[in-house]
């Protein structure tokens, strides 16, 4: 009985924790982005709201909050209002299954550092995934507006088209770790890190990762010069806000991912496990901001050209030679 | 605890509430990406690097007014896009504050014409107004803090949070009813006790017979060469009676023909002569029956400039119409460029065009009554009805489908973009038909930026609408007055000294290095790059900082007189533009780099918007956009004015007239302007800025001051305006967006008789169809992108 309620309480308290920082990682990733990005353009960024505009995350979450909640004559109410959930929904989910430290012991227990390590953990993250499109597609359909459409529909043909090359450039990862599990796949990496030997699935992987996340040079559905603001055009207030924190949560999700499955996960020398797999997600958050600072922007038949034509097929030659490797 | 300690403990609570609120909601004040002309460009500067309007947490600029908080109304309200602002505003999710920028949208400013509204306080509540024309982006910001201090000084939102009655939150202001709330005092604020002229005080009208009185020479005459005389030969020859070279002119080869063998005359001149006349540089429309001596001229004369390629020359064709409603033959079917222009005339004069295919309203709005143009229609926004929120809400425009025929019953998507979308570059609308993102049809609606700009030019002195010239391209700024005070110079025989010459190449040179970096800046954002915007704007900022030192001003520095230019340069001014010189060509290299070779942006440019250089020498396509079609066409090479002779540069070309080439010119030639800006600056003569010839000039102030000739030209001039000498004149410059030529008509008075403008914009644009239809959405926004246009010189 205790054993079990301690469990829970642990499991709460992971819950708690690791929600909380998801959040609050995303509002300042918010902040970094804006920082980082008016210092690559020679400004300065936000700096009045709290000394180097560390509370604009806050105020801007405060605006939001308080503002009117606009909904369209002619929406889909119910769909309308449900679909930025399922976007934050499905980004915060998928970080049930990463593990973001090594096992602590705790009275004699041992915890792991993951809030459930399944089995299928890699297959959990793109069943996550694909429902994200939902919120898109469907959000963008309920608005009953052309602009929102025509991102909605760009959203869910990028992001279908993009999971293949996501999960088949995975597929060498796996073979080497031998299992589903993102705790495993960690372990399988104490002595070298993925990256060194799949170096061709990690850019397919990084590449993919970008487009799911609706990021320049893949950030069509919202592209601001053709549509708008394309699938969240008739959102305000907070669902808008939604749509938001879904990104963000959604790009330390894909840094997470990196992290785990080519980066080693939280192992790192010096630093404590979580502060490792800290620092990997932030790098590749830098880098996917430095990015979105750099490259204009593919048209559409271009996507999904890179995606079908060149990603797809690399990936698969991947997986071949991997197995061969492995075989021999 | 008793109610009242309950109640204080409640309105405490709510008051704390109102301060978190209040301080959240001025640190992200969120503006819409909302701006109708000249203020949004100082508008958008104040989001660059060195003024960073980021730093308030006001750099978020939403494309959607569903996510915005804040509308900066930056520019001219016109009454055919007042339906439009006023959807938006109310598009725009509660709480939402309105910044009204700039004169005209405080009041009208320069514009009380037929086409603008006089402030948009009379349709939408505002919270503060920036003064300026345009204001500076330090303005801007200092306009957001007042709004920020308003918000966190006046407003009481936690009561409508918590859904109790009270409270206030976002703009509470009145509207204004123009002549009850608000002045229509033409003459603007600050007349406070002078009566209104054609009150019981004042009489009406300055009798115009002051001017008559004066003497003065007649106008300039040139000499035809013998090419021009030929020509006039043979037309005579072959079309005898009907037509009649005029015996002088002040310009080029003028010929009168009769309106029954115009379009033999025209398609002789195009096909069959030599040399031939291939482009149809302007076609307009001058209303004759104001004229001094009425009995010399018809009711209205249509008025043809032609240019050949082949002799680098112009012609004009003049054709008189009578009668109060008169009716022509189109000539589409000769030139296809010729659409738009008739339509123009039939909107602003009613003249009608037989044949033509679509014949319609333009510029104004559908449901306008009138034709502004001619000479009875009163120009004046303050001499009709005041435009109020039920005429913005009454005058809504067509919807997409009248404009995008479907065919066949088969389904398609229309979609609009515009009059006010993100990338139209201004506010112009297209209605796209789709397949897919397939674009398959693609029509404009435009006049939403129409300035009355022509009717200004009937009523203000020679010397007054030059402000006005450099707002008909508010990024070209001093090389938009380069054609005005050309053409007027060339009627008038105004000799411009040396100095003054070099000093205008060398102001319009840094205006085209403005002007691309513009182009450059919004072309990489156009495909998506969001950070060479802000390299180039601080390269910008270098040449606005010599444009400041040297004439005062930013955009529209309206520097540039008749005779010369307003001022010396200044201590100071060659070491500037010395650093500039020097620092220029890395910096462009730098973040060039970022675009010419990057394969996305190859991808997205190359081999899309395609134009054959005959459709484009058909259309009437000019400048770097003709260029880019492989034909080495420089007005300042061809045809050179104010100098450019005596500059040693090239007129960079480039094949295949696609999006790409279109980059590589315009590219190239910031490196060819740079070349003439430093040679100006190597070889500035010395000497006057202003001719001696006082007649038609501002004097000299220090001339002014000592010599009793002078003082009374100067206020002659500056009073009721020079008396220009009967005549017309058309003068084209190569301004960055290509050729942009003045039609100046004199009827001997103090202001012209027709102000006629040829905007490079209105051409460049009408062949947007041949360019987009095939392509998809993405690349429409990388064609308008790449053809660079700027709709004050579309709509004037």
């Amino acid at each position: 009985m205790l054993t079990w309620s301690l469990g829970f309480l642990i499991l709460m308290v992971k819950l708690g924790a690791v929600l909380l920082f998801l959040l609050l990682a995303a509002a300042y990733l918010v902040w970094l982005e804006r920082k980082f990005l008016a210092r690559l353009q020679v400004r300065y960024g936000p700096n009045r709201a709290g000394k180097y505009g560390l509370l604009q995350p806050i105020a801007d979450m405060i605006k939001m909050l308080t503002k009117e909640d606009t909904i369209p004559e002619g929406a889909d109410r119910v769909i309308f209002l449900l679909a930025p959930a399922v976007v934050t929904v499905t980004a915060l989910l998928m970080f049930a299954v990463i593990p973001f430290g090594g096992d602590l012991s705790f009275l004699g227990k041992r915890i792991p550092m993951v809030i459930a390590d399944l089995n299928i953990g890699l297959l959990f993250v793109f069943a996550l995934s694909s429902l994200g499109v939902y919120g898109i597609a469907l959000g963008g359909w309920a608005s009953n507006s052309k602009y929102s459409l025509l991102g909605g529909i760009r959203g869910a043909a990028q992001m279908i088209s993009y999971e293949l090359s996501l999960g088949l450039s995975l597929v060498p990862v796996v073979m080497l770790a031998g299992s589903f599990s993102l705790v495993d796949i960690v372990r399988a990496q104490e002595a070298y890190p993925f990256i060194l030997v799949q170096p061709l699935a990690f850019v397919i992987f990084v590449i993919s990762a970008m487009a799911e996340s609706k990021r320049i040079p893949f950030d069509l559905p919202e592209a601001e010069n053709e549509l708008g603001a394309g699938y969240h055009t008739e959102y305000s207030g907070i669902r808008f806000g939604l749509f938001f924190l879904g990104e963000y949560v959604n790009m330390q999700v894909l840094g997470a991912l990196v992290a785990v499955l080519f980066l080693g996960g939280w192992s790192g020398p010096f630093l404590s496990g979580p502060a490792w797999f800290c620092i990997k997600i932030l790098v590749v958050a830098l880098v996917m901001i430095w990015i979105r600072g750099t490259l204009p922007r593919l048209r559409y038949d271009q996507l999904m050209a890179l995606g079908w034509k060149v990603l797809i097929p690399l990936a698969l030659v991947n997986i071949v030679v991997t197995g061969a490797v492995i075989l021999i | 605890m008793g109610t009242n300690q309950q109640e204080g403990m409640n309105e405490r609570f709510l008051d704390s509430v109102d301060v978190l609120v209040n301080w959240a909601r001025k640190y992200s004040l969120w503006p819409m990406f909302f701006g109708l002309s000249c203020c949004f460009v100082e508008e958008a500067t104040a989001l660059t690097s060195r003024y960073d309007l980021a730093r308030f947490g006001a750099e978020v600029l939403r494309a959607s007014p569903r996510q915005a908080d804040l509308l900066i109304v930056s520019g001219t309200v016109f009454k055919k896009i007042a339906p439009v602002v006023l959807r938006l505003y109310e598009q725009m999710a509660e709480p939402k504050w309105v910044i009204s920028m700039g004169s005209c949208s405080n009041c009208g400013g320069m514009y009380d014409v037929y086409s603008v509204v006089q402030g948009v306080d009379q349709i939408l509540p505002v919270d503060v107004y920036i003064p300026g024309c345009p204001p500076r982006p330090e303005a801007v910001m200092q306009g957001l803090v007042m709004l920020q201090e308003k918000i966190a000084a006046e407003e009481r939102p936690a009561r409508s949070i918590f859904h109790l009655p009270g409270g206030t939150q976002g703009t509470q202001r009145p509207l204004r009813v123009d002549g009850l709330t608000k002045s229509r005092d033409p003459r603007g604020p600050g007349m406070g006790g002078i009566p209104i002229r054609g009150s019981s005080v004042v009489p009406p009208k300055f009798p115009d017979s002051r001017t008559d009185l004066m003497w003065t020479s007649p106008a300039r005459r040139v000499e035809l060469n013998d090419g021009d005389r030929a020509l006039a030969d043979v037309l005579k020859d072959r079309f005898g009676d009907a037509v009649e070279p005029a015996p002088q002119s002040s310009d080029m080869l003028t010929v009168q023909v009769r309106e029954e063998r115009l379009k033999d005359v025209l398609r002789f001149l195009k096909t069959e002569a030599a040399p031939r006349y291939q482009r149809l540089d302007d076609l307009t429309a001058v209303d004759e029956s104001a004229r001094r001596e009425r009995d010399r001229y018809p009711d209205f004369s249509l008025v043809y400039h032609l240019l050949s390629f082949e002799a680098a020359s112009k012609l004009r064709i003049k054709v008189p119409l009578h009668g109060e409603a008169p009716t022509t033959r189109s000539v589409t079917d000769l030139w296809p460029s010729a659409n738009w222009y008739e339509r123009e005339v039939f909107d602003l004069f009613g003249i009608r065009f037989e044949g033509h295919p679509n014949l319609r309203r333009i510029l104004l709005p559908h449901d306008w009554e009138g034709h502004p143009l001619r000479k009875s229609y009163a120009g004046r926004a303050t001499e009709m009805t005041p435009y109020t929120l039920e005429d913005a809400r009454k005058c809504q425009p067509f919807d997409g489908g009248v404009y995008v025929k479907q065919d066949g019953g088969e389904h398609r998507l229309i979609l609009n973009m515009g009059p006010h979308h993100v990338s139209t570059h201004g506010l112009l609308r297209y209605v796209v038909a789709l397949e897919g993102e397939e674009i398959t049809g693609l029509e404009m609606d435009l006049g939403y930026h129409h300035r009355g700009v022509e009717k200004i030019g009937e009523r203000q002195s020679w010397h007054q609408f030059i402000p006005y010239c450099a707002r008909v391209d508010y990024l070209a700024g001093a090389a938009n007055d380069l054609p005005y005070v050309l053409a007027v110079e060339a009627l008038a025989d105004i000799r411009v000294p040396e100095r003054a010459q070099v000093i205008r190449v060398m102001l319009s040179e840094l205006f085209r290095l403005s002007n691309h970096l513009v182009w450059f800046a919004t072309y990489a954002h156009d495909v998506g790059a969001m950070t060479p915007n802000f390299y180039a704007f601080r390269e910008r900022e270098m040449i606005l900082d010599i444009v400041e030192l040297i004439t005062g001003g930013r955009l529209h520095p309206s520097w540039f007189r008749l005779g010369g230019v307003a001022a010396d340069l200044p201590d100071g001014w060659k070491e500037a533009v010395d650093q500039f010189v020097n620092i220029f060509p890395s910096r462009l290299q730098e973040y060039e780099r970022l675009i010419r070779e990057n394969p996305i942006f190859k991808a997205r440019t190359m081999g899309i918007g395609r134009i054959s250089l005959e459709n484009a020498m058909d259309w009437g396509v000019t400048g770097p956009n003709l260029r880019a079609c492989g034909l080495d066409w420089d007005l300042r090479k061809k045809m050179p004015y104010s100098g450019y002779e005596n500059f040693q540069f090239e007129v960079p070309i480039a094949e295949g007239g696609d999006c790409y080439a279109r980059y590589l010119v315009r590219v190239e030639e910031m490196r060819q302007s740079l070349k003439i800006i430093e040679q100006a600056a190597a070889n500035m003569p010395s000497g006057r800025t202003m001719t001696d010839d006082y007649r038609y000039v501002l004097p000299k102030r220090t001339d002014m001051l000592q010599d009793i000739e002078s003082l009374i030209h100067h206020f002659v001039n500056v009073t009721r305006g020079p008396k220009i000498p009967r005549g017309e004149a058309y003068m084209s410059c190569e301004i960055p967006r290509g050729e942009q030529g003045y039609y100046v008509v004199s009827d001997g008075l103090g202001a012209a008789y027709r102000m006629r403008i040829r905007g490079p914009g209105f051409a460049n644009v009408q062949v947007m169809p041949q360019l987009a239809v095939g392509e998809s959405i993405a690349d429409l926004i990388a064609i308008i992108g790449s053809v660079d246009y700027i709709l004050p010189d579309i709509d004037r």
